[in-house]
């Protein structure tokens, strides 16, 4: 079970990437968090994970309580959960049985154990033959896998997958998050975080689509309709991620500012978020103003 | 803590050495320049004292005791001085010794056509006394000049004191040079054992985020710190070995030359100069390590912290 009850998060610099956000994850439920980049699913994932601290409201997590969680209580409370990064995070140095058997050593697992273990993880996830394999030598599809089996060697009940995709072809991607679904039909509880919508809406599962860090949908991905488009916006995202300038323009002066950055930033987007403007760029603005 | 676990804490120490062999190197390399200087350090300071001791030992006070004394008024003089404190040791010789020895010394001069027999009657029997501190020459002397039926003391002050000040100036210059390339040595260590600690984040964040406590992720670079250490410990104790040989072998026509005392064997100090390098080797090596991964652990707790606390 994982609860945010009236969480949120302000950085040092200002930045609201939380606020108020309220959800209920069941044990053995399938979850997808959809953003935009900047739309608060990192800080959603750090704050679940103990990696930081909100700075308003309370997150449970089966039987820890964040909050008040001592920081030696920490790594036990990690051994509940399995995690997978978009970057992988294999060591290049060791094969991709000692990858896995590696987060099993650090937490004290006997060596029996492992040797039972390990082929276990690595034949769910359809790699029992790259076991003497170095992670350099196997395709992304497959490094993620060994990731995934990683998360799974310790037996947690929650794996949290971090835009495993994102460094994966579409294929592979699709093969990953089927692979995901069925851990889940096992009972393990699910979170992945993408922005991948094309991707997630081929699947029936639990969809909760973030902006600014608040909530902005929480249902099926049938129902989500465009919800989910727009939650990407229809943007280039490798522009948005090089440029990085979708802003809010919110409080007073609402008119002004709008006015200011049309003038600066020529051929923009506006999208009307609960009383607030949310600017998008187009390409062609963005190069336009800096041949200026 | 369970034993298998503390076996495959250290054989991960020990593969962490080879996994990391550049880095490994780099600091084994460090280290060893560092045992190096402090070996040579040891031995110049070895040395050095060696040859102050055999000056000491050569800087006597002669007593001359006045002439026609009876062996037993000699005999209690020599007792006499035995028992002031600070003798180290005293020689007698008599006065037919003493003139037999100024004869030797002045045979193949011109001079001995001055001396006739008479003279040579009055060279007086003499003690020649060691001291055991120079620091209390004066004293020393103060009362031995106290002391009756005495003609003349033939001493050297100056030399005596020269002597005192050279030899704690060398001390403490040695003790500021070792102490110096400890904590120069202790310096690059941790900060080495940083740079090694930044190229393994990835290592460390996944073993974060499995769950392993921060002294599971502690020990194996610990054991990989000590593991350098003793490590460097060794070689150097070999490089120092050829180091002096070959200083040796290339200076001993001028030792023998010079007519200096024979430098001082390096089988005499092997064992001490391998006991203080491994014991600095395996700390620093150990507490660098431990040093540089506390430090690391905390500064991303406090990362945390203050993102947090600043709200």
């Amino acid at each position: 079970m994982i609860e945010f009850k009236h969480v949120s998060k302000v950085y040092e610099n200002g930045t609201r990437a939380l606020d108020d956000v309220n959800i209920h994850i069941n044990p053995g439920e399938f979850v997808f968090i959809v953003g935009a980049s900047g739309a608060g699913k990192s800080t959603f994932l750090k704050l679940m994970m103990r990696e930081d601290v909100p700075s308003g409201g309370s997150i449970q997590v089966n039987d820890f309580n964040l909050g008040t969680l001592p920081k030696r209580k920490i790594p036990y409370f990690r051994r509940t959960m399995g995690i997978v990064f978009q970057d992988f995070r294999l060591i290049p140095t060791m094969t991709v049985y000692d990858n896995v058997a590696f987060a099993m050593r650090v937490i004290g697992t006997k060596e029996s154990t492992i040797r039972k273990r390990v082929p276990y993880v690595l034949n769910l996830v359809g790699l029992a033959n790259k076991a003497r394999n170095l992670p350099q030598e196997l395709s992304g599809g497959e490094q993620q896998r060994v990731a995934l089996a990683r998360a799974l060697s310790n037996n947690a009940d929650i794996i949290i997958a971090d835009e495993p995709t994102g460094n994966v072809d579409p294929q592979m991607s699709l093969e990953i998050v089927e692979l995901l679904t069925r851990l889940n039909d096992g009972g393990t509880t699910v979170i992945m975080v993408t922005h991948a919508h094309e991707l997630v809406q081929q699947f029936d599962r639990r969809v909760v689509i973030l902006e600014h860090g608040r909530v902005v949908y929480d249902g099926n991905t049938k129902e989500s309709g465009d919800m989910l488009q727009s939650s990407q916006g229809h943007l280039d995202r490798a522009y948005i991620d090089s440029f990085d300038p979708t802003f809010a323009i919110t409080g007073e002066n609402t008119a002004a500012a709008l006015d200011e950055s049309i003038k600066k930033y020529g051929n923009s987007k506006l999208k009307d978020t609960s009383g607030d403007f949310t600017v998008y760029l187009d390409k062609s603005a963005g190069s336009e103003s800096d041949s200026q | 803590m369970h034993s298998g676990r503390i076996g495959y804490l250290t054989k991960e120490g020990f593969r962490n050495v080879w996994v990391n062999r550049l880095m490994s190197i780099a600091s084994v390399c460090v280290l060893m320049s560092c045992l190096i200087m402090i070996g040579v350090a040891f031995l110049c300071f070895v040395n050095v004292q060696a040859l102050l001791d055999e000056v000491d030992d050569q800087n006597v006070v002669m007593i001359f005791v006045d002439n026609d004394l009876t062996p037993e008024q000699i005999e209690s003089i020599g007792n006499s001085i035995d028992a002031l404190p600070n003798i180290e040791h005293i020689d007698y010789h008599s006065a037919e010794e003493n003139s037999r020895d100024f004869y030797d010394q002045i045979q193949s001069e011109l001079l001995v056509d001055y001396f006739d027999d008479k003279e040579a009657e009055t060279i007086p029997a003499s003690f020649e006394v060691h001291l055991s501190d120079m620091g209390q020459f004066d004293q020393t002397l103060e009362k031995i000049n106290a002391l009756d039926n005495i003609q003349y003391v033939r001493q050297s002050k100056e030399l005596a004191s020269f002597l005192v000040t050279l030899r704690s100036s060398v001390s403490y210059i040695s003790i500021g040079a070792v102490a110096m390339l400890l904590l120069v040595s202790l310096f690059i260590i941790s900060n080495t054992v940083r740079i090694t600690m930044h190229s393994r984040r990835l290592e460390i964040s996944i073993m974060k985020n499995v769950g392993a406590t921060n002294s599971f992720i502690r020990w194996p670079f610990m054991v990989e710190g000590m593991v350098l250490g003793a490590f460097s410990g060794l070689v150097s104790l070999g490089i120092v070995f050829g180091l002096y040989q070959l200083i040796l072998t290339s200076l001993s026509t001028a030792f023998a030359t010079l007519q200096l005392i024979e430098p001082v064997p390096f089988t005499d100090y092997w064992y001490w100069i391998l006991i203080g390098f491994e014991v600095i080797g395996i700390t620093t090596g150990g507490f660098g390590s431990a040093i540089s991964i506390r430090k690391y652990l905390k500064e991303k707790a406090y990362e945390e912290a203050r993102e947090h606390h600043h709200h």
